[in-house]
C-alpha cells in the first residue's frame, strides 16, 4: 500500500473510531491481502480486534493472521445488525453487493478509494458525476497531447513496478506490429516513471500522473472511443478481463503481458532495460561480500520481521555486510545498514554486493538482468482468488525462487 | 429496453451480457451461452432471438448501453463482448491456442 492510500485508510479508521463506530460492533475486514492485513494491524494497534477476515477464496479459509481467522463472507451474516465490515481493496463495490445479497444488515465502509471506476448504481446523479469525470479525463488527455493532437497514448494504469517492467519489455514489439512510431507512456507516480525510463525508448516520452487523473483519462479514452490509445494492463480498468482466464490456466504474469495484453507470440523476446546509472557510494559496499535485503513491497503480504532478522544474522555471522534497501520511512532490519539509492542505481548496488535477497516484488523484475546471486522470497499464498500459488505466477528464471511457508530453518538453509 | 429496464434485468439475472454488433464470434458465443438460464444476453442480431435467453435490442439501445458501460462500471454483472483495439482480450489467448473460446467465455461468466 502506498503512502497516500495508507494515509487515507488511517484517516478513515481514526474518523470512525472518533465517531464511536466500533463500540459494541463486531468488526470484520474483507479480503486477506497486503492492504487488508495492514488495516488489521492498524485496527489492532488501536485495540480494535477484527472478529474475522472475510475472503471468497476457499484456499484461504482457516489461515490465521495474528489470531484472526480467515473465513467465508457468509460467516459475517448472523447478528450483522451490529457489525461493521471494512474494505481496503479495489473490489469494494462487488464486495458490498455480495454482502447485501447475502443478507448483511450492518455497516460496510470503504476505507480506501482504490477504484474510482466503479459505482454500482444507474441513478441520474451517479451518471451525471461520471459524465463530469470523463469530461475531466478528456481535458487531461488534451493537455497531455497539447503539442501533438494525434499522439498515441499508452496507459500503464497501476503503480506497480513489475507491471511497468513487463509493459516496457514488450511495448516495442507491440508498437512495431501496430506501426506506431512514437507514443506517450503514461504511468502512475514517479517510481513507475523511473522504471519506464530504464528502457531505451528515445522516440517516446514518459509522463507520470496521479492515480485519480490516470483513471479519469483512461475512462475518457474508453468513453470517447479514442483510437490513438492502448491500455497496457491485465485487469485495470474493469473492461479488461484477462485475469479471468486464470480460472482455467495458470498464466505467468510475463505471458499475460506478452500474449494477453499485447497479443504477441511466444517467439517475441523482451526488450532489456539499459539506462542504468552507477551508485555514488559503491566503495562503501564490500565487493562480493555484501547482501542487500529488500523486505518491503507495496502490494505483497509482508514476511515476518523475524525471518529477515535471522537472514541478516546468518550473513553477518559469515562476515558479510548486510544492507536493507529502504524508501522513505521504511526501517532497516535489525543489525543491518540502510541503503537508499535511485532505482536506476540499484543494479550497480546489487552487482557490487554480490547477493540480493528480496520479497518477490516489482524490484525483483527490475533486477532480472543483474549479474549477481539473486533470491526471491515468496509468501505461501494463492494468487488472488485463483488456485495458483504466487510462485506459479511470478517465478523468475534468473532468480532462486523460495517459498517461505513458516519454516524458518528450511528457508535459512536454502539461502 | 431503456436504462430503467436494464436495472430490472440486472436484478433478475446473474449476468447480463451485451454482445456488441462488431463482435467477431457472436454465433459461437450465443451457442455457448444458450446453456445458461440465469444469464440474459442482449444482441442487435435478429437471428439471435431464437435463443431463449437472448433479448434483441435496437442499435440505439446498444449505443446507450455501450456509452454507459464505457462511462463507468455500474455493475459487475454487466459484461460486454466486443472487439477492441484499446486493450488486451482473452481472444488473444484463444488466437494463440492457450485456451479455447468456450473456456474463455465460461471463465468470464463464472462467479
Amino acid at each position: 500500500m502506498d503512502k497516500a492510500h495508507y494515509d487515507e485508510m488511517i484517516n478513515c479508521i481514526d474518523q470512525l473510531n472518533s465517531e464511536g463506530a466500533f463500540v459494541g460492533s463486531t468488526v470484520y475486514v474483507f479480503a486477506h491481502c497486503e492492504a487488508s492485513l495492514t488495516m488489521a494491524d492498524e485496527l489492532m494497534a488501536r485495540s480494535i480486534i477484527p472478529a474475522l477476515i472475510l475472503d471468497n477464496s476457499r484456499e484461504k479459509w482457516g489461515i490465521d493472521y495474528k489470531g484472526i481467522k480467515v473465513d467465508k463472507p457468509d460467516s459475517a451474516i448472523a447478528g450483522s445488525e451490529n457489525a461493521i465490515v471494512l474494505i481496503a481493496i479495489r473490489f469494494y463495490e462487488a464486495m458490498k453487493s455480495q454482502l447485501l445479497d447475502l443478507g448483511f444488515k450492518g455497516k460496510i465502509v470503504k476505507t480506501v478509494d482504490y477504484n474510482t471506476y466503479a459505482e454500482y448504481s444507474l441513478s441520474e446523479d451517479t451518471i451525471a458525476r461520471k459524465l463530469e469525470r470523463v469530461q475531466a479525463g478528456k481535458s487531461a488527455i488534451d493537455e497531455c497531447r497539447k503539442e501533438n493532437l494525434g499522439e498515441y497514448l499508452v496507459f500503464c494504469t497501476f503503480n506497480a513496478l513489475g507491471d511497468i517492467y513487463f509493459c516496457m519489455s514488450y511495448l516495442r514489439a507491440f508498437m512495431e506490429e501496430r506501426r506506431i512510431a512514437d507514443c506517450v507512456i503514461c504511468v502512475v507516480g514517479n517510481a513507475c516513471r523511473k522504471v519506464a525510463e530504464l528502457f531505451d525508448y528515445d522516440n517516446c516520452r514518459v509522463e507520470a500522473f496521479s492515480q485519480k487523473v490516470m483513471d479519469s483519462m483512461v475512462q475518457a479514452a474508453l468513453y470517447y472511443r479514442d483510437e490513438r490509445m492502448f491500455i497496457a494492463h491485465q485487469d485495470r480498468p474493469y473492461v479488461i478481463n484477462l485475469h479471468k482466464a486464470l480460472k482455467v490456466r495458470c498464466i505467468p504474469l510475463e505471458q499475460i503481458y506478452r500474449q494477453g495484453i499485447f497479443g504477441l507470440g511466444d517467439e517475441v523476446k523482451p526488450a532489456v532495460a539499459k539506462k542504468w546509472r552507477e551508485y555514488g557510494g559503491l566503495s562503501d559496499i564490500a565487493e562480493g561480500r555484501a547482501v542487500v535485503l529488500s523486505p518491503y513491497a507495496k502490494s505483497v503480504t509482508a514476511m515476518p520481521d523475524e525471518l529477515w532478522e535471522q537472514i541478516a544474522r546468518k550473513y553477518l555471522d559469515l562476515g558479510y555486510q548486510v544492507f536493507t534497501n529502504v524508501v522513505g520511512d521504511e526501517k532497516a532490519i535489525a543489525g543491518t545498514k540502510t541503503i537508499s539509492q535511485d532505482i536506476a542505481e540499484m543494479r550497480s548496488v546489487v552487482e557490487r554486493a554480490g547477493t540480493f535477497i528480496g520479497i518477490r516484488s516489482g524490484m525483483c523484475d527490475v533486477l532480472r538482468a543483474a549479474g549477481c546471486r539473486e533470491i526471491a522470497l515468496f509468501p505461501d499464498y494463492h494468487y488472488g482468488d485463483t488456485r495458483w500459488k504466487s510462485i506459479d505466477m511470478y517465478r523468475l528464471d534468473e532468480f532462486e525462487n523460495l517459498v517461505f511457508d513458516g519454516d524458518f530453518e528450511k528457508t535459512l538453509e536454502a539461502l | 429496453m431503456n436504462k430503467n429496464k436494464l436495472e430490472d434485468v440486472l436484478k433478475n439475472n446473474r449476468r447480463v451480457i451485451l454482445i456488441a454488433s462488431d463482435f467477431s464470434k457472436t454465433e459461437e458465443a450465443l451457442a455457448i451461452l444458450d446453456g445458461y438460464k440465469d444469464i440474459k444476453v442482449l444482441s442487435t442480431d435478429p437471428a439471435s432471438a431464437k435463443h431463449e435467453n437472448v433479448q434483441e435490442i435496437s442499435v440505439d439501445q446498444e449505443k446507450e448501453f455501450l456509452d454507459l458501460y464505457h462511462m463507468y462500471e455500474f455493475s459487475d454483472k454487466f459484461l460486454v463482448l466486443e472487439n477492441s483495439d484499446q486493450y488486451g482480450s482473452m481472444l488473444n489467448y484463444v488466437d494463440g491456442g492457450l485456451i479455447s473460446f468456450s473456456e474463455a467465455l465460461k471463465s468470464l461468466v463464472s462467479d
